[in-house]
Parts: C-alpha cells; sequence; structure tokens
C-alpha cells in the first residue's frame, strides 16, 4: 500500500478525499485573506471584538483536536497491523475528543448569543460565524464518520485487508484539524 | 508500525509546546508575536498534514501542493496584516 502512495492518483486516503481537502483549504484560505483584508480597513473594531473572544478557550480546543488526530492517525497503523481492538479504542478516543470540541465550542456560541453578539453584529463577527461555524459542521460530519467506523471495526467489516474507508475517514478528520489550525490565530490570537 | 507511533507521538508532544508557546505569545502582545504566530501556524499545519496524515508518503505532486498552500497562507497573512 505504501508504494501504492506513491502514485498521484493513490495518497493515503484517496484521490478524491484529497481533492475535497485542497478545495476545502483553499476555499477556507480565501475566507481568511477576505477577514485579513477588512480587518486592515477596520482594525479598531476588529480589535475590539477580538477582546471578546476567550484566547485560552481557543487554545484548549487546540489542545483537544490536536490530540485527536494523534488518536486516529495511530489507529490507521493499529488496523494495518491487524490489532482491530486497539485501532477500535484509537477512534473512539478520537471520537470522544471531537465530541468534547464540539461541547466547547457550543458552550462558547451560547455565551455569545446570551451577550446578544449574533451574525450581522459586525464584520469580524459575521466572519466569525460563518468560518467556525462551517468548521463545526465539518467536526460534526466527521463524527458521523468515525462513528461508522468505530462500528465498522467492532463488526469486522474494517481489518487489515479492508481499511481504505478508515483511512479515507482520518484523513478527513485531519482536515477538520487544518482548517482549526489555520482559524484559530486568526481570530483569537492575531 | 512502533516506530510510527513514535514519530506521532514525538510530533504531538512539538505540537502541544507549538500551540502552548503560541497562546502564552499572544497573551504578551509583543509586536514580533504577529511574525513568530504566523510562522509557529504554517509548522503546524505541516507537522500535521505531513506526519498525521501522512502527506509524507504521498506523491511529489501533494506534497508541493500543500506546501504551495502554506507559502500562499504566510504570504498572505504577512501582506494583509
Amino acid at each position: 500500500m505504501n508504494e501504492q502512495h506513491k502514485s498521484i492518483y493513490y495518497p493515503p486516503g484517496g484521490i478524491l478525499i484529497w481533492l475535497l481537502i485542497i478545495l476545502e483549504i483553499f476555499t477556507f484560505l480565501g475566507g481568511i485573506m477576505v477577514f485579513l483584508n477588512y480587518r486592515t480597513e477596520e482594525l479598531t473594531l476588529f480589535q475590539e471584538a477580538q477582546q471578546q473572544l476567550n484566547p485560552l478557550i481557543g487554545t484548549i480546543n487546540t489542545i483537544v483536536l490536536i490530540i485527536s488526530g494523534y488518536f486516529i492517525a495511530n489507529s490507521i497503523h493499529f488496523i494495518k497491523n491487524g490489532e482491530n481492538k486497539k485501532a477500535a479504542r484509537s477512534i473512539l478516543i478520537s471520537l470522544l475528543l471531537g465530541v468534547t470540541f464540539l461541547m466547547i465550542k457550543s458552550a462558547e456560541y451560547y455565551v455569545k448569543i446570551e451577550q446578544g453578539i449574533g451574525f450581522s453584529d459586525n464584520t469580524f463577527f459575521t466572519f466569525y460565524w460563518m468560518m467556525t461555524g462551517f468548521h463545526f459542521i465539518h467536526v460534526l460530519f466527521g463524527i458521523g464518520l468515525l462513528s461508522y467506523m468505530y462500528i465498522g471495526i467492532n463488526k469486522n467489516t474494517y481489518h487489515s485487508k479492508n481499511y481504505f474507508d478508515v483511512e479515507s475517514s482520518a484523513t478527513y478528520w485531519h482536515l477538520c484539524d487544518l482548517i482549526w489550525i489555520l482559524i484559530f490565530p486568526i481570530f483569537y490570537l492575531i | 508500525m512502533l516506530k510510527e507511533i513514535k514519530i506521532n507521538t514525538i510530533i504531538l508532544t512539538v505540537l502541544l509546546v507549538l500551540i502552548i508557546t503560541i497562546y502564552l505569545l499572544a497573551e504578551n502582545k509583543a509586536n514580533t508575536s504577529f511574525t513568530i504566530i504566523a510562522s509557529l501556524t504554517a509548522v503546524k499545519f505541516i507537522a500535521v498534514s505531513f506526519q498525521f496524515m501522512e502527506t509524507k508518503k504521498a506523491n511529489l505532486f501533494w506534497k508541493i501542493l500543500v506546501s504551495l498552500f502554506v507559502v500562499t497562507f504566510l504570504i498572505g497573512v504577512f501582506v494583509l496584516n
């Protein structure tokens, strides 16, 4: 399989998921660039709006998502090696960390809504809701995928001879990591 | 396999150190923070992509595409800030 990955048509996880990843990260990059362009025009407004976000919560969420990515990466090595129980356990940990991420993000959204900060409050928050919201939906979908893989491994549908779907799902999960790595410092720190 | 998991663990440790460093830099609000935060973000992106997502095993085309993306991100961020 590793030799097969050297072909342009067979990146790890499959070409379709990679095309999706390239499309998605460039779309988010476009959003980030437009956000930064507006930021230069309304710098004071953006800096004041950013003060209303808690960078510590964003940092904790980053840590949660990165650790989740670590476990899903390990699960691929376990399943390739025929260690299905370890693979399932790693996916379950990833899944629970993904749920933790969404719970923290939901709590943050709830506080913002309680404070009356909505989508059309100002340009900063329009971008904040739009981009973190899209990311939220990606993570939610990823949790669905990982749940399906977890069930599949436990039923022995996926094993060392049939793990392509698990690898594709893991690649998708890393996309969620990558998007968050980009948008977290832009909204919370810079 | 064990070797790959060991590398993953090392990369995870590095990523956690980077995340905490970025947070502390942002809290200090130093003038150089922006450049360092953007650069460390690019390093995090490369680490997750190449090690966890296994871009390192992919064809050169995908490696170049991911690297090009990171360069575009850095140029865009530095130009627009």
